[in-house]
C-alpha cells in the first residue's frame, strides 16, 4: 500500500511543482524587496511578460503537436514593422494596421505548416528557413529604418491601462490564454494537437488530417506572434526591425518548464503561463540583486537548466 | 548439486499498486533451454528486467556465475554475459550488419581508441559462417529480412561473449522458414554450452524448443520441471489456472447481403484482389509474412493507393483516399501493432477512446466531458477493460486491455465494418479467448469483420471464412465448410490449391 500511495505523492508533485518553483522564487524576491508582493509590481510583471507570453502560447500549440517554431521572433519583428508602417505612412485606422499585420502573421504561418506537410522538410529547418526570411523582410521594408513617432491610438494596446493600473496588454496576454485553453480542452480541434503529438501515425490512420492540424498550429503560432509584435511596437511606440530576436528561445523555454513535452502530445498553456511568469521573476530577482545583464543570461540559462533537473528528480521514478 | 549458471531466490518487486513479482525461485542450469512462461502480467518481463539490470528488485538475491550480482545495471549484467534480446530489436537500421554486431564492443581490437573496418568485417563473418547465415557483412541492417535481423541480434550477444542469452518472443513476426533458422541456431549455441532463457507466447514453440520450462502466474512461481513430462493442455491450465473455450463449428454466413467487395484491386503490392464480404461475415485473411496480407486491409482503409479495381461499399462504389474517409463511412481499423499505429501511448485510456468520435459528444459545439466518461464506462465495463481508472495512461495497461481500448475506440464509433490486424499479437491466452469472444459477438450483432493473422489456429477459432494470400495474390477463399488445417497451410505456403 505504501507504494501506491508514493505514486499518489509524486502525481502530486509532478502536477503541482511549477507552483512550488513559482512560490519558491517569489519568496526569495519578497524577501529580497519589500515592494515585490504589491500590486503594482504584479501589474508590472503582468505588462513585462505579455509578449513573450503570447509568442509562448502559439509556440504550446506547436510542440504539443510536436514540433518547434524557431521563426516567432522574426513575426514579432516584421508584424510591428507592417502594422507601423499601415498606420504611419499608409494612413490606414489602427484596428485595420493591427487586423491586416496579424494576418500576414498568419499568412506566413500556413505557409511554414505547407511546407512542413507537404514537402516533410523538418520544422527545425523550415522555420529557421523562415526566421532568417522573415528578419531580411523586416528590414528589408525600410532599409533596417525603425520607425518612430506612432500615433497615441497605437500605444493604446501596448503602453495603455485599464482604470490607470491594470496593464490592457497583461490582460490581453490572460484572456489569450484563456481562450487557448478553453479550445484546447473542449473543442475536439483542440485535441487533435495532442493526438498528432502523441502518435502522429495512430492520429492519421485515426482518421485526423494530420496535415491539415499541423498546418493550424503554425498558422496559429504566426498569428500571435504578429499580434505580439504588433504589442510590442505599440509599447515601444517604435517599429523595430531587429525586435523579438532570441525571442525564440524564451518562448520554447517557457513551454517546457511549463511542463509540456518537447516530443509532443502532454503538456498546456496554464503551465505556459506559469513558465513565463517564472522566467520574468527570474530576471526581475537578478535585477534587483543587481546582476550586470552579461551576467543575467549566463545566470538565466543556469537556473532554466536547474528548474528542469529538480523537475525531472522530483517527478522520476525510481526504478 | 547440478551446475546452475543462475540462481535467483525470493525475488520480489512491486510497482505502484501491483506487485509484480512475489517471492519467485528462478534457477537454470548451464546449457539448457529454460522456457519462461506466464499470461501477460504475469511477471516474466519483470523478472528478465531484474535479470538485466534495467529494474531494481525490492528483495531477493541474484547469483550468476557463481557470483552474486548485486545492485547490477545494464553495462554491469551485460558485462558479466548476460544478454537480453527483446521484441524490440535494437540494431541500427543505418549500419552494416558488422558494425552492428560490434557495436560499443571493440575489444577485439589492437590499438583502443581506433576501428579497424577490414579486421570487423572478417570477424563477422566468421561469426556468420560459424551459424551458417547467408548474409554479408558489409550489407545494411536496412536491408535485411526480420529473421536475418533477429539474427545478427543474436550474434550480437555472442559477440560479448554471452554466457546466457534471454530471447524474449524472438518469433513473433518471423515466417516458418526463419523460425527453423532460430531453431537451428538455439542448437548450435547450446553445443557451445551457452544457456538460453526462452520466452514466446506460441505454446507449441516451447516444446519443440525447450529442456525445460518455468511458468509464472500473477507474479508467483507456478511450475518448474522438465517440458516432456507436461502437455500443452497441462501448460494452458498452469498459466491460466482455467481451460481455454474450446473453439465452435462456424456457420455459413453465405445468405446474408453484401457488406463490401473487392473487385480486381490492385495497389503496389497486392494484385488483381476479388473479395466478396457479407454482412455479420467474420472473414480471415492467411498468408505468410509479406504474402499481402496486411495490404489488403490498407487498400480498403485508404492508406494505399489503388492501382486499378474497385471497392464497393454497400452496393455503391468507394473511392477512399485517406483513413478519415474511410472512418466517415464506418469503417474502423485495428492496425498491425497497437503501440506504434493504433493507440497513443501517452495519453490516457479516456482520450484513447473518444479518438474517433469526437464528434458524438458535443453540447453546443463544446466537448461534454460528462458525456465522454460515462460512454467510455460503459464500454470499459462491456467489454471488461481492466484498468485503475479511465484517466490511466494506456502504456501502464497489459497488452489485452489495450486492444480492447482499441475496440472500444471503434465502437463508440459506431463502425459497420471492423478491419483486425493480428489482433493477440503478444497478448496472453486468457485474453485472446476474451476478445475472440468479442468480435463473435460484434460479429452476430451486424457486424463485419475482417481479420488478418499469422496464426492459422486464431482464424479457425473465429472465422467464417478464410481467405489465403500468397505473394500478393488471393489464392482460395475456404468457405465454412471446407475450412481444413492442412489445406490451408499448403495453400499459404505453396500458392496453389491441389484438387
Amino acid at each position: 500500500m505504501k507504494v501506491a500511495e508514493n505514486g499518489v505523492l509524486t502525481a502530486k508533485l509532478k502536477k503541482y511543482n511549477l507552483l512550488l518553483l513559482l512560490a519558491f522564487f517569489v519568496i526569495i524576491a519578497s524577501i529580497l524587496s519589500p515592494r515585490f508582493l504589491t500590486f503594482q509590481n504584479f501589474f508590472n510583471l503582468l505588462q513585462q511578460s505579455a509578449i513573450v507570453g503570447i509568442v509562448a502560447v502559439g509556440m504550446t500549440f506547436v510542440i504539443l503537436t510536436g514540433g518547434i517554431d524557431l521563426s516567432v521572433g522574426s513575426h514579432v519583428a516584421f508584424a510591428g514593422m507592417i502594422s507601423s508602417i499601415f498606420s504611419k505612412n499608409l494612413g490606414l485606422g489602427v484596428f485595420p494596421s493591427f487586423v491586416l499585420a496579424i494576418l500576414c502573421g498568419a499568412i506566413f504561418g500556413s505557409l511554414t505548416g505547407f511546407f512542413i506537410t507537404t514537402f516533410r522538410i523538418p520544422a527545425f529547418i523550415t522555420t529557421l528557413a523562415m526566421m532568417t526570411s522573415l528578419r531580411g523582410l523586416a528590414l528589408l521594408v525600410t532599409n533596417g529604418k525603425p520607425i518612430f513617432g506612432l500615433s497615441d491610438a497605437f500605444r493604446k494596446l501596448g503602453a495603455g491601462f485599464v482604470f490607470d493600473v491594470i496593464p490592457i496588454s497583461g490582460l490581453v496576454w490572460i484572456v489569450i490564454t484563456v481562450l487557448a485553453f478553453l479550445l484546447l480542452k473542449y473543442l475536439p480541434f483542440g485535441r487533435k494537437f495532442y493526438a498528432i503529438g502523441g502518435n502522429e501515425s495512430a492520429a492519421y490512420l485515426s482518421g485526423i488530417r494530420t496535415k491539415y492540424i499541423t498546418t493550424a498550429a503554425y498558422t496559429i503560432s504566426g498569428a500571435l506572434s504578429a499580434f505580439a509584435g504588433v504589442m510590442l511596437a505599440s509599447w515601444l511606440s517604435t517599429g523595430q526591425p531587429n525586435a523579438g530576436s532570441a525571442m525564440e528561445l524564451d518562448a520554447i523555454a517557457s513551454v517546457v518548464i511549463g511542463g509540456t513535452s518537447l516530443s509532443g502530445g502532454v503538456g498546456g498553456v496554464l503551465g505556459t503561463f506559469g513558465g513565463v511568469m517564472l522566467l520574468t521573476i527570474i530576471s526581475n530577482i537578478l535585477n534587483l540583486v543587481g546582476v550586470p545583464s552579461y551576467f543575467q543570461q549566463i545566470v538565466k540559462g543556469i537556473i532554466i537548466l536547474l528548474a528542469l533537473i529538480g523537475n525531472n528528480l522530483l517527478t522520476q521514478r525510481k526504478n | 548439486m547440478e551446475d546452475q549458471i543462475l540462481r535467483m531466490t525470493n525475488i520480489s518487486k512491486s510497482f505502484p499498486g501491483v506487485k509484480a513479482l512475489d517471492n519467485v525461485d528462478f534457477s537454470v542450469r548451464r546449457g539448457e533451454v529454460r522456457c519462461l512462461a506466464g499470461a501477460n502480467g504475469a511477471g516474466k518481463s519483470t523478472l528478465m528486467k531484474i535479470l538485466s539490470g534495467a529494474y531494481h528488485m525490492d528483495s531477493g538475491s541474484i547469483i550468476f556465475n557463481d557470483k552474486e550480482v548485486i545492485n547490477p545495471d545494464t553495462r554491469y549484467c551485460r558485462n558479466i554475459g548476460i544478454a537480453v534480446i527483446y521484441q524490440e530489436l535494437s540494431l541500427i537500421d543505418s549500419m552494416s550488419v558488422a558494425e552492428n554486431i560490434f557495436l560499443n564492443n571493440y575489444k577485439h581490437e589492437k590499438k583502443a581508441n581506433v576501428i579497424n573496418w577490414k579486421y570487423l568485417e572478417n570477424n563477422a563473418g566468421k561469426l556468420l559462417k560459424d551459424f551458417n547465415i547467408s548474409v554479408a557483412p558489409s550489407v545494411l541492417v536496412r536491408n535485411l529480412s526480420m529473421g536475418h535481423r533477429q539474427l545478427i541480434e543474436i550474434l550480437k550477444a555472442i559477440a560479448i561473449d554471452a554466457k546466457l542469452i534471454v530471447m524474449d518472443e524472438p518469433s513473433s513476426t518471423l515466417s516458418k522458414e526463419e523460425f527453423e533458422a532460430l531453431l537451428r541456431i538455439i542448437k548450435v549455441l547450446k553445443n557451445k554450452g551457452i544457456t538460453i532463457i526462452y520466452i514466446s507466447h506460441r505454446l507449441e514453440e516451447l516444446f519443440m524448443i525447450g529442456d525445460s520450462i518455468t511458468v509464472l502466474r500473477d507474479g508467483k512461481h507456478e511450475f518448474t520441471g522438465e517440458i516432456s513430462t507436461i502437455t500443452q493442455n497441462d501448460l494452458v491450465r498452469l498459466m491460466i489456472g482455467h481451460n481455454v473455450i474450446p473453439f465452435m463449428k462456424k456457420t455459413s454466413t453465405k445468405q446474408q447481403e453484401t457488406a463490401i467487395r473487392l473487385e480486381n484491386v490492385s495497389t503496389s503490392s497486392i494484385k488483381n484482389i476479388d473479395m466478396e464480404i457479407k454482412k455479420s461475415e467474420i472473414r480471415g485473411i492467411y498468408g505468410l509474412v509479406g504474402s499481402g496480407r496486411t495490404e489488403v486491409l490498407r487498400a480498403i482503409y485508404g492508406v494505399d493507393k489503388l492501382q486499378e479495381g474497385a471497392v464497393y461499399y454497400s452496393g455503391s462504389k468507394i473511392n477512399f483516399q485517406k483513413p478519415y474517409d474511410a472512418i466517415k463511412h464506418g469503417i474502423g481499423l485495428l492496425p498491425e501493432n497497437r503501440k506504434t499505429q493504433g493507440l497513443i501511448i501517452v495519453h490516457p485510456v479516456w482520450e484513447n477512446a473518444v479518438l474517433v468520435s469526437f464528434n458524438k459528444f458535443l453540447k453546443n459545439f463544446i466537448l461534454s466531458y460528462k458525456r465522454i466518461f460515462s460512454e467510455v464506462r460503459t464500454y470499459k465495463d462491456r467489454l471488461a477493460i481492466k484498468t485503475p481508472s479511465l484517466t490511466t495512461k494506456v502504456s501502464s495497461l497489459s497488452g489485452g486491455n489495450q486492444q480492447k481500448v482499441i475496440i472500444a475506440k471503434w465502437l463508440i464509433r459506431d463502425c459497420k465494418i471492423l478491419l483486425v490486424d493480428e489482433p493477440t499479437q503478444g497478448i496472453d491466452v486468457g485474453a485472446k479467448a476474451e476478445i475472440y469472444g468479442i468480435l463473435e459477438d460484434l460479429a452476430s450483432k451486424g457486424k463485419t469483420i475482417i481479420i488478418v493473422s499469422s496464426e492459422l489456429d486464431e482464424l479457425l477459432a473465429v472465422a467464417n471464412s478464410i481467405s489465403v494470400m500468397y505473394e500478393g495474390k488471393l489464392i482460395k477463399t475456404f468457405e465454412s465448410d471446407e475450412l481444413n488445417v492442412e489445406k490451408i497451410q499448403e495453400c499459404a505456403l505453396t500458392g496453389r490449391i491441389d484438387q
